[in-house]
C-alpha cells in the first residue's frame, strides 16, 4: 500500500504533537518530522496540514524576525488545537493496537 | 549566519505560486488569498542553494495535488468536472469541527401549540413545517431567519439551513433564541455544520429540545459568526 495515504492519514496529529512541543514555522515542521523518520514526507503534505488546522481553528499564526532572512510565519496550537491533540493521544492506543492486531494477528498481545 | 544562503528567485517563486493558485481557483477568495500568501512565506524558506524550485518541490501542479490531499480538497480536476454538476451534501467538515469547538447561535419561531397562526393540520400531525433559511454570507453577522415550527409535542426539532459561505477558520459561531407569543422550555441551540462542497459553502443543522410550552410560542434565532481572530 501507498505509504502516502497512511501518512496522510496521522500527519495532522504529528504537525499538532510537534507544535505542543514549541511554535514552529512551516519549514521547521518539515524539517522536525523528516528527522524524526518520516523523510518521505513532502513539502505541500506539510504545508497543506498546516493550512488545514488553521482553517479549523486548531492553530493560530504569527510574523516573527528571523535573522537569516524575511520573517516567518511561526504557528502554535490554540486551545482547540491542543484539546484535539489530547483526544488524539487518548485514542491513539487504541486505534494502533487494533490496527496491528489485524495485520499481524498472531504477533500481538495473544 | 547571513543572508548568503540561497534564496529562491523571486520571479520562479511568483509564477510557481501563480500556477498554484491556479489550481486552487475554486476556493473561496480570502481563504485562497491568504493560503497563496503563506505559501510564498513558506517557500521563501527553501535553501534554493542553485536549484530550480521545481527541482525541490516537483511541478505546481503536483505541488497543488499534494497540498489540496493534505487540506481534504477534491483534487484539480475533479473541480473542473463538477462544474454544472448539482452538488452533493458532505460530511466532511464534521470532523475538523469537533475539534474547532463552535458554539453556535440561532433564532427560530415555534409557531402555535394548537395549529394556530399558520400551521395547516398535516404540519402539526408531522410536527412542524420547516422553512430553510439562508444564512448570509460572512463577515462579522451571519444573518437572521425566522423559522415557523407548529409544535405538536415536546422533544427535539431540527433545521437545515440553506447553503451559505462562512468566514474562515470555521469558529466563533453563535446563536441565540428569543420566544414570543408565549412560553418555551428549550435546550440547545446544538449546531452541526455540513460542507456542500468541499468548504466552500455550508448548511448548518441547527436542532434544539422542547421540554414545556404553553400558548403558541414563536421561536426566532439569530445565526452568526462573529470576530476573526487575528495575531
Amino acid at each position: 500500500m501507498d505509504l502516502t495515504q497512511m501518512l496522510k492519514g496521522v500527519l495532522p496529529l504529528t504537525v499538532l504533537a510537534i507544535l505542543a512541543e514549541g511554535d514552529a514555522y512551516g519549514y521547521d515542521v518539515l524539517n522536525q518530522l523528516r528527522t524524526a523518520g518520516l523523510s518521505g514526507v513532502g513539502d505541500a503534505s506539510v504545508y497543506g496540514s498546516l493550512q488545514r488546522l488553521y482553517d479549523a481553528g486548531l492553530l493560530s499564526s504569527y510574523m516573527a524576525a528571523s535573522a537569516t532572512g524575511p520573517n516567518r510565519r511561526y504557528y502554535s496550537l490554540t486551545t482547540s488545537g491542543t484539546a484535539a491533540l489530547k483526544q488524539a493521544r487518548a485514542d491513539w492506543p487504541a486505534f494502533r493496537d487494533t490496527v496491528d492486531r489485524l495485520l499481524d494477528p498472531d504477533a500481538v498481545g495473544a | 549566519m547571513s543572508w548568503q544562503r540561497s534564496r529562491v528567485d523571486r520571479d520562479e517563486l511568483d509564477a510557481f505560486l501563480a500556477q498554484v493558485e491556479q489550481a486552487c481557483r475554486d476556493l473561496p477568495e480570502r481563504q485562497r488569498r491568504e493560503l497563496i500568501a503563506h505559501l510564498g512565506e513558506h517557500l521563501r524558506e527553501i535553501d534554493a542553494t542553485g536549484r530550480a524550485l521545481k527541482e525541490q518541490l516537483g511541478s505546481p501542479e503536483d505541488y497543488a495535488r499534494e497540498l489540496r490531499a493534505a487540506m481534504d480538497l477534491p483534487p484539480p480536476l475533479a473541480v473542473e468536472r463538477r462544474q454544472g454538476r448539482l452538488r452533493r451534501p458532505r460530511m466532511a467538515a464534521a470532523l475538523v469541527l469537533a475539534g474547532v469547538g463552535i458554539t453556535a447561535a440561532v433564532v427560530v419561531m415555534i409557531n402555535a401549540s394548537e395549529g394556530s397562526a399558520g400551521c395547516t393540520q398535516a404540519e402539526i400531525d408531522s410536527g412542524g413545517a420547516e422553512a430553510r433559511p439562508a444564512l448570509p454570507t460572512g463577515g462579522a453577522y451571519l444573518g437572521k431567519g425566522r423559522w415557523a415550527y407548529c409544535i405538536n409535542r415536546d422533544g427535539r426539532y431540527a433545521f437545515t439551513t440553506d447553503p451559505f459561505t462562512p468566514a474562515f477558520p470555521l469558529k466563533n459561531f453563535s446563536a441565540a433564541f428569543v420566544i414570543r407569543n408565549g412560553k418555551a422550555q428549550l435546550t440547545g441551540p446544538h449546531f452541526e455544520l455540513h460542507d456542500v462542497d468541499r468548504r466552500d459553502r455550508f448548511t448548518a443543522r441547527i436542532t434544539f429540545a422542547v421540554s414545556s410550552y404553553s400558548g403558541a410560542p414563536e421561536l426566532e434565532v439569530t445565526a452568526t459568526q462573529c470576530c476573526r481572530p487575528r495575531r
